[in-house]
């Protein structure tokens, strides 16, 4: 006989452990639902591309941060370096009149170099990496600035713009690539070795290092990921819009820290998955757009967000303390 | 001059030789790490003076760079008191936004403007001893915490000011609130506006009640380490709430200073202030890790970032130049930092 | 005849200050589970961290095999066949069996891609092997510690080594899953494999181990098959050394000064214990007795379930760390680094820490009676340091347990409780501080200590309380305490 008590706890042990699966169903249930509701407005095929659309511009960070984040660290230069990537890769397009295939190439070398940066000053130079990601994000930002001019549109490249704008079957390219790049990621993260040693690393660095793992290395490689993952949103943002813009939602890397942490992602490290974080931010975008339509003022939107994070992190907290 | 003179009191019984003696400084700097924005602010008043005195040295200008510090100033002594005892609050630039507008619509709702200050103090305590007890009791990471409760006031935020903005349309604009209200900040003594007294007097106040008052010399060791804080009798959970009370106390005092200012019509104005005055603090010598730093260093950090900002007017440099040099002097602080820990005599 | 599978030989090794091990021999065969006892710091540990590759030898050699090696580092000694499982969990609760026990192993295809079926298979085969029962996909996190202390050894085991160390492997599990633990070992045993077992817990050695060696002060001391001794033998040869220091004079007290009836915890169960005034009174017994829970308990660091403390007869209710000083109670930490000092601050900061409010004018901090108050301790106390702005950090270890010692006579407590004070410090650091300890008590303070270095207990204890397993034993008079006797009840061998 399971007595209640152990069954309640069972119940925040799944939303624990299981948490892509958990946000799964709720999403579920909150989507039947209001298209039940609403189903002219919210339960609509366009209604969802939208919605994923809109998820698409930041996704990139949210996986990179995820990656990050599992490692133990955190990195608030990714927003910048997203910028960066997209006005270096218009700016060499219509001033230096690169082909569209070599801006793209030279502007991730540059992003995986700033993400180099990073992974020196935190894994070489021993310095904390909020306040150091913090630091070169303001430095790349600037340099993003300067190149901007007054913002690169009109690619000559229409290929550039086709890559972007295509709609297939309905559904937006950079929709496509988001959800490749998370079954990529999702898979890396979750079944290759070199990928796991995240975990290791950001559970206990001292046993990690015991069994054999270069902590520098790793550390470093991975910051070198994330800047390229935040390139490659930057240019796909650029394409959709066929503009290079340095106008990033300012906290946008804390935008993806809140999804990742309701997907279960610990912000101590060591746990949480790329399928989580993805989850939290499909419930964040599906939740918002799903109250806009059901007329509840847009505006307290964050403001639901703020309580589920806290809620979410709580009951993270009461299960690590029935645990022990 | 003075500050080589003190430099010298320090470098007791060590040889003189070249070598030495940069080692000496370095260390020097790395323990009194305020040097390097006053050094920065220095050398720009003196330039500035030689270079472009008639702008420079204006009236106009001079009180406008010391107004346009002392919001954010009043901010950096709770946030300067957070990182000393090892915590972070990132949700200081939406609680300015929302006790902002808070204040706004209280007043234009027809609440005395004594009123009206008090309760935006007391929901901003409210507020913040929730966030505390959630840190300090239920064991939420703070970051986490202040960044869910920074949501929640944007949330509120936009909420009342649509809202507002509605009732606007019904005749009451909150836009243009009362002078008795707006006297507050706007009104001018000596030349200077007020609210530069009022963070004169908070930052005086607060820098010598953490250097000498017995109470909050216990942050210092709590930040340096909470337990054996706590086995030598400090009560820490108590203490951090507190914090988070202080910090979110002068969030809203600068909140109310720039609903006054503004008539509340800048309903983001105060978006990314916590980056802004955390990179000020750690500029300023105060150690993210905790226990290291002074209120009068995170002062110093922030009319260093706001001197940066007027010097590049002035000479009409690009503004994005403001970005590169801010980033580079806080890379500069925190690698000194980093490397601080291997120094050994902390003076 | 079993085969001799490792021989050590001759070893030697110093660390700044002291000799921790004293040209050791020690050997192991094949399929023998092998007991090392002796008292903490009589060189176990650190014969293990040897083994282990966490440190070098100064003087003498180590066969394997018969043929002699050099062990540089961990990943050496994995590669040479001798795995270790420390006190310290190393496993990761976010993943799952296999991936704890394969740790940054696991078998790969081509670009790194972890062959799950491979890995699980290699678990459950490990696992069947072992005798344990779990499910190898299931989070590590779910399980009890005695649980996962077996899934940290099939993690050593998953290395097939030949040498399997384990320290103290029953420290943080329950009597009742030791019975698990044994029957892993047992058929580790038919399987070949070597076991070093260290353990100061002599109920267990007897259950499980084939010899037994003992070590005391860095020396090996004996080397016996475990049928032919009994628990006499063991604490013989673990303690009965020449006291370096005299008896010192006790003085009468008749005053109780405290008492505690009752306290219970999840830690330790029915302690009760009084205290004389002017008294020294000590809690001996081996390490895990839960001699530091109850005085942590005591002292308002952790929490007590049921009990009562009288102070000067009168009920004190102490529920924080602030009710107990305010009551007159002091304690020294166990763990000085972490709990005691602030280690990046200096060392007139550390000596003010507990007493601010008496170090203040009004509201503000008097640092010039800070300075003074630090210099006049670090006269008294004899702290060696360039100056009081020193940061502790710098300082030896002595120097360090002095710092905290300083901090707690300027709170100048009613009742001193000081754990294991003079843990890694040196001979002439020891002896000044028991000066410090017995003068405190001519001027009345009452002092409890804590500690596992039995010469220490019996020289300058009035009385001595040796808690075994969670509970108190058996009470000595200073004068009838003997090593052997107080070793006996520490072993849970005498009621």
């Amino acid at each position: 006989m399971i007595n209640k008590a152990e069954k309640k706890s069972s119940f925040l042990s799944f939303i624990s452990t299981q948490r892509a699966l958990a946000l799964f169903i709720l999403i579920t249930i909150i989507s039947l639902l209001f298209s039940f509701v609403f189903p002219t407005t919210f339960g609509t095929f366009s209604n969802f591309s939208i919605i994923l659309l809109n998820m698409s511009s930041e996704i990139m960070i949210v996986i990179a941060i995820t990656i990050v984040l599992i490692q133990g660290e955190i990195d608030l230069s990714l927003g910048s370096n997203m910028v960066l990537g997209a006005i270096l890769c218009g700016r060499l397009m219509i001033v230096n009149d690169l082909p569209m295939i070599f801006a793209i190439i030279i502007s991730l070398i540059v992003c995986m170099a700033c993400g180099f940066i990073n992974g020196l000053i935190v894994a070489k130079l021993n310095v904390v990496s909020f306040i150091g990601t913090l630091a070169t994000g303001m430095i790349f930002l600037g340099f993003a600035v300067i190149l901007s001019g007054t913002g690169w549109t009109d690619f000559p490249d229409k290929l550039f713009k086709a890559l972007g704008q295509t709609k297939i079957m309905g559904i937006q390219m950079p929709v496509i690539y988001m959800i490749v790049a998370l079954i990529i990621f999702a898979f890396l993260v979750s079944s290759t070795r070199y990928f796991r040693q995240y975990y290791y690393i950001g559970a206990n660095q001292k046993a990690a290092k015991l069994s054999g793992i270069n902590i520098s290395k790793v550390k470093i490689t991975t910051f070198v990921i994330a800047g390229c993952l935040a390139g490659i949103g930057g240019i796909i943002t650029a394409m959709r819009f066929n503009t290079a813009i340095p106008n990033v939602g300012a906290g946008v890397e804390l935008r993806a820290v809140t999804a990742a942490v309701i997907g279960g992602v610990s912000f101590a490290g060591g746990s949480g998955t790329v399928a989580g974080a993805a989850m939290g931010a499909l419930f964040i975008a599906v939740l918002s757009n799903a109250l806009t339509i059901a007329k509840l003022p847009p505006d307290l939107q964050p403001s639901i967000t703020g309580v589920i994070l806290i809620t979410a992190i709580i009951i993270d907290i009461i299960v690590t303390k029935k645990n022990k | 001059m003075k500050i080589l003179s003190k430099f010298s009191m320090k470098n007791e019984g060590n040889s003189k030789s070249g070598t030495n003696s940069k080692r000496d400084m370095l260390d020097y700097i790395a323990k009194n790490r305020w040097v390097i924005p006053l050094v920065f602010i220095m050398v720009y008043f003196i330039t500035y003076s030689i270079v472009f005195p008639k702008v420079f040295l204006s009236s106009y200008n001079i009180s406008s760079l010391l107004l346009e510090f002392s919001i954010p100033a009043i901010i950096v002594i709770g946030m300067a008191l957070q990182l000393i005892n090892g915590e972070i609050d990132l949700s200081v630039g939406f609680n300015v936004m929302f006790t902002n507008i808070l204040a706004g619509t209280l007043i234009v709702l027809g609440v005395p403007m004594g009123w009206t200050i008090i309760i935006v103090l007391v929901v901003a305590c409210v507020l913040g001893f929730i966030v505390g007890t959630l840190v300090s009791r239920i064991g939420v990471n703070s970051f986490i915490a202040t960044l869910g409760m920074g949501l929640i006031y944007y949330g509120l935020t936009q909420f009342v000011y649509t809202s507002s903005y509605n009732i606007s349309r019904n005749g009451i604009d909150i836009r243009h609130l009362p002078e008795t209200f707006t006297k507050l900040s706007k009104g001018e003594f000596l030349g200077l506006q007020l609210p530069v007294y009022y963070a004169a007097v908070l930052l005086i106040l607060f820098s010598i009640l953490m250097a000498k008052s017995r109470y909050f010399k216990k942050y210092y060791y709590i930040g340096m380490n909470v337990e054996a804080s706590r086995l030598s009798g400090i009560s820490v959970k108590n203490m951090k709430t507190i914090t988070f009370v202080l910090s979110s106390l002068f969030a809203s005092v600068a909140g109310i200073l720039i609903a006054a200012r503004m008539g509340a019509s800048a309903a983001t104005y105060g978006t990314g202030w916590e980056l802004k005055v955390i990179t000020a603090c750690v500029i300023g010598g105060v150690s993210m890790k905790g226990g290291r730093g002074t209120m009068g260093g995170a002062v110093l950090g922030m009319l260093f970032a706001i001197c940066l900002t007027n010097a590049l007017r002035i000479a009409y440099a690009p503004s994005n130049l403001y970005k590169i040099i801010e980033g580079s002097v806080l890379l500069g602080a925190v690698i000194l930092d980093a490397q601080m820990s291997k120094r050994k005599v902390v003076g | 005849m079993s085969k001799l599978v490792l021989s050590v030989k001759g070893i030697t090794k110093d660390f700044p200050g002291v000799r921790a091990l004293k040209g050791v021999d020690f050997d192991l065969n094949e399929g023998e589970i092998h007991a090392l006892c002796g008292e903490n710091g009589a060189g176990k540990s650190t014969l293990m961290h040897i083994l282990a590759g966490v440190f070098k030898q100064d003087v003498g050699e180590i066969l394997l095999n018969g043929e002699k090696v050099s062990i540089a580092n961990q990943k050496n000694a994995n590669e040479l066949g001798i795995s270790i499982v420390y006190q310290e969990r190393s496993l990761v609760g976010s993943l799952n069996v296999a991936e704890n026990i394969f740790a940054a192993r696991q078998p790969v295809g081509a670009f790194s891609v972890i062959k799950w079926k491979k890995l699980y298979d290699d678990t459950t085969e490990l696992l069947l092997k072992l005798g344990i029962h779990i499910d190898p996909k299931a989070i590590v996190d779910q399980f009890s510690p005695a649980m996962q202390q077996m899934i940290e050894i099939a993690k050593a085991l998953s290395l097939n080594p030949q040498v399997l160390i384990l320290d103290e492997p029953t420290a943080t599990i329950t009597e009742k899953e030791v019975g698990l633990l044994f029957s892993l070992l047992r058929k580790l045993k038919e399987q070949g494999t070597a076991i070093i077992y260290i353990s100061h817990r002599l109920a267990e050695i007897f259950q499980i181990a084939d010899r037994v060696t003992v070590f005391k002060d860095g020396e090996h001391i004996a080397t016996e098959e475990v049928i032919n001794i009994d628990n006499e033998w063991i604490v013989n040869k673990m303690v009965g050394r020449e006291l370096y220091f005299n008896r010192v004079e006790k003085l009468s007290h008749d005053e109780i000064i405290l008492e505690c009836i009752g306290l219970n915890s999840s830690k330790f169960k029915d302690i009760n214990f009084k205290v004389g005034k002017g008294e020294i009174v000590s809690f001996a017994g081996l390490a895990g007795a839960g001699r530091t829970e109850v005085m942590r308990g005591l002292f308002g660091a952790d929490k007590v379930s049921s009990g009562e403390v009288f102070i000067n007869g009168k009920k004190v209710r102490i529920r924080h760390v602030n009710d107990a000083i305010k009551n007159g109670i002091g304690y020294l930490p166990e763990d000085r680094k972490d709990h005691g000092l602030f280690l990046e601050m200096a060392v007139s900061t550390n000596i003010a820490s507990a007493s601010l409010k008496k170090l203040s004018k009004g509201m503000n901090i008097d640092n010039k009676l800070i300075n003074k108050t630090s210099e006049t301790y670090r006269k008294k106390l004899n702290i060696i340091t360039p100056s009081i702005h020193q940061k502790v950090v710098n300082l030896s270890g002595g120097n360090q347990q002095k710092v905290v010692l300083a901090k707690w006579l300027v709170v100048n407590p009613k009742i001193m409780i000081v754990d294991e004070p003079t843990r890694g410090v040196d001979i002439g650091a020891k002896a000044e501080i028991y000066q410090i300890l017995r003068e405190l008590t001519k001027e009345g303070t009452s002092i409890i200590v804590v500690s596992s270095d039995l010469p220490e207990v019996l020289a300058i204890s009035d009385r001595i309380y040796i808690m075994h397993n969670g509970e108190i034993k058996g009470e000595l008079s200073g004068d009838e305490a003997t090593e052997q006797l107080v070793m006996k009840y520490a072993s849970g061998i005498m009621n």
